[in-house]
């Protein structure tokens, strides 16, 4: 999972950095950047077609229902 | 005993006996800290005076035939990321530095109730991620079996107080293996609880979805003691669940016949990153299992790597949530692994958050219905043991799918014990996850499994 994100991704990664944290050394920009493109690696591997009925809450809510 | 290590049952049979008082056990461990702690910097804060007062209290109510129980007059120790009422609580971080609150976290006082003596405050990753750093207030702890290798995290400071005997038992919290990571590379007992079973109240947060509090100590016996003062419903915090506690002591003992051992080998079996002798070992510890009783049975699950997604993108998503205002305003008192960290979930977007906990809702259902069929699910609680701190990559969590991660993203409990040593002398650790809120059976697993094998008569040679 630790392959660089693509180029595109990195410029788009780079433009939200750039927008959340504007005075960033360049230093510090170059590790953010690589800490972000390895979290847009697992972002990628979410899946984005869950049935409507995959609702997220219920197991923490009520633990004892899933049991 | 053993030479100038106790375990919680040890001492608290002593107690009771009257062979040791509370006052002998905060003076040896206090002895200890001084001893051995310059190399291992296991704490951030050593409470001597208050814990010598304290000592001197208990041995009067426990002469005078008013025991609180077995932790009375015990040394312990917290994480410093749980609040300690009128005493210093930093997160290992300089942006707490003068932080001291004026109340205590409810563990903090369930464990005062229960009788503890607060020995002191022990370091972390800073707010429980990342590291080990160089760059904070105090130096990562280190750990006893090899001052030069890595403890884990981010309980560091409680793997290796606990290993090194400079408290008989400690507090630590889990959000994607920060108590079972320390207890697998010091070589100790971690139990992180189901989620809702330890109030978080007045305990940093990390993640809301993912945080759990728990204990670590030597053995799975005094994690079963720690608990029993910590678990239950809270006022404070309304994910604690109101639901029975079992008295967990007294659930242990016996063989594992009955019980069913699921092995999820597709999770770690055929990962380059295993190593010979933590795969040799866990294989072995699992055969133990087989050998006390249970029944041993492959169990699919899905890819590890899609429970760390779901646990990274959550936990980064609120970390920085937790975090956003303190980073704009002082960026740079931050720790560099820190701001890396969190600052990448500024490009984690609100659609990647809501699929990361529809993901984990589908993948706790998964380990719900293994769990179902097994009593427990064993596996390596690591890839391999400790190595060297200076080696460890900063944004490691990011590069690698961790084996801890699938309990937290399901809330199941499960705990770390010690299952062997490498050749060259690191522990080796194996996983126990269990059926939600019964941590008594899955302590009665960890505290069978350790009474059948040899490994807590081995000590750090410090």
């Amino acid at each position: 999972m630790a392959e660089p994100v693509s180029p595109r991704a990195q410029e788009a990664i780079a433009a939200l950095i750039a927008r959340a944290f504007p005075d960033l050394t360049e230093a510090e920009r170059t590790a953010l950047l690589r800490a972000c493109g390895l979290v847009a690696r697992w972002v990628e591997r979410l899946p984005r077609d869950l049935p409507y009925e995959d609702e997220p809450a219920h197991v923490f809510v009520a633990p004892e229902r899933a049991r | 005993m053993s030479g100038n290590f106790w375990t919680i049952a040890e001492a608290s049979a002593a107690l009771a006996k009257r062979d040791v008082s509370p006052v002998e056990l905060v003076e040896a461990c206090l002895a200890r800290i001084e001893a051995v702690d310059a190399k291992l910097h296991s704490y951030v804060l050593v409470l001597a005076e208050e814990a010598r007062a304290a000592a001197k209290r208990a041995e009067a109510d426990i002469l005078r035939g008013e025991s609180k129980g077995p932790l009375h007059g015990i040394p312990i120790a917290l994480k410093d990321i749980y609040e300690t009422a009128g005493i210093r609580t930093t997160g290992h971080s300089r942006i707490k530095l003068d932080h001291v609150p004026k109340r205590d976290a409810t563990v903090t006082r369930n464990l005062a109730k229960a009788g503890t003596i607060l020995l002191g405050k022990l370091a972390t990753h800073e707010f429980a991620m990342g590291g080990p750093s160089f760059d904070l207030p105090f130096p990562p702890a280190r750990n006893p079996w090899n001052p030069a290798n890595f403890t884990g995290g981010s309980s560091s400071g409680s793997g290796a107080a606990v290993a090194a005997g400079l408290a008989l038992g400690a507090m630590g919290s889990d959000t994607g293996g920060s108590i079972r990571l320390p207890a697998s590379h010091c070589g100790i007992a971690g139990i992180k609880p189901s989620y809702g079973r330890v109030s978080r109240a007045g305990i940093f947060p990390l993640s809301f979805a993912l945080d759990h509090a728990g204990p670590m100590a030597w053995t799975a016996r005094d994690c079963a003691f720690l608990l029993q003062a910590i678990a239950g419903p809270d006022p404070r915090d309304p994910t604690a669940a109101d639901l029975p506690v079992p008295d967990y002591a007294a659930a242990l003992g016996g063989d594992l016949r009955g019980m069913s051992v699921g092995v999820p080998r597709t999770l770690f079996a055929a990962d380059p990153a295993l190593d010979p002798e933590m795969r040799a070992a866990v294989e072995t510890a699992i055969a133990e299992l087989g050998a006390l009783g249970a029944r041993v049975e492959e169990v699919p699950l899905s890819p590890l790597d899609d429970y760390h997604a779901a646990c990274t993108v959550i936990l980064l998503s609120e970390a920085y949530a937790v975090h956003e205002a303190m980073l704009k305003a002082r960026w740079r008192d931050y720790g560099a692994i820190f701001r890396q960290r969190v600052m990448s979930a500024a490009t984690i977007s609100g659609s990647d958050y809501v699929q990361a906990m529809r993901l984990r809702q589908k993948l706790a259902l998964e380990l719900d219905a293994a769990l179902g069929r097994h009593t427990v699910l064993a596996f390596p609680s690591v890839f391999a043991p400790a190595g060297p701190i200076e080696s460890v990559p900063g944004l490691a969590f990011l590069e690698k799918a961790a084996l801890t991660t699938p309990a937290n993203v399901s809330g199941h409990p499960a705990m770390s014990v010690c299952c062997g040593f490498s050749k060259a002398g690191m522990p080796l650790g194996l996983q126990l996850v269990g059926r939600r809120f019964d941590e008594a059976t899955l302590l009665k697993v960890g505290d069978a499994y350790e009474r059948a094998t040899p490994w807590r008569g081995r000590r750090p040679a410090l």
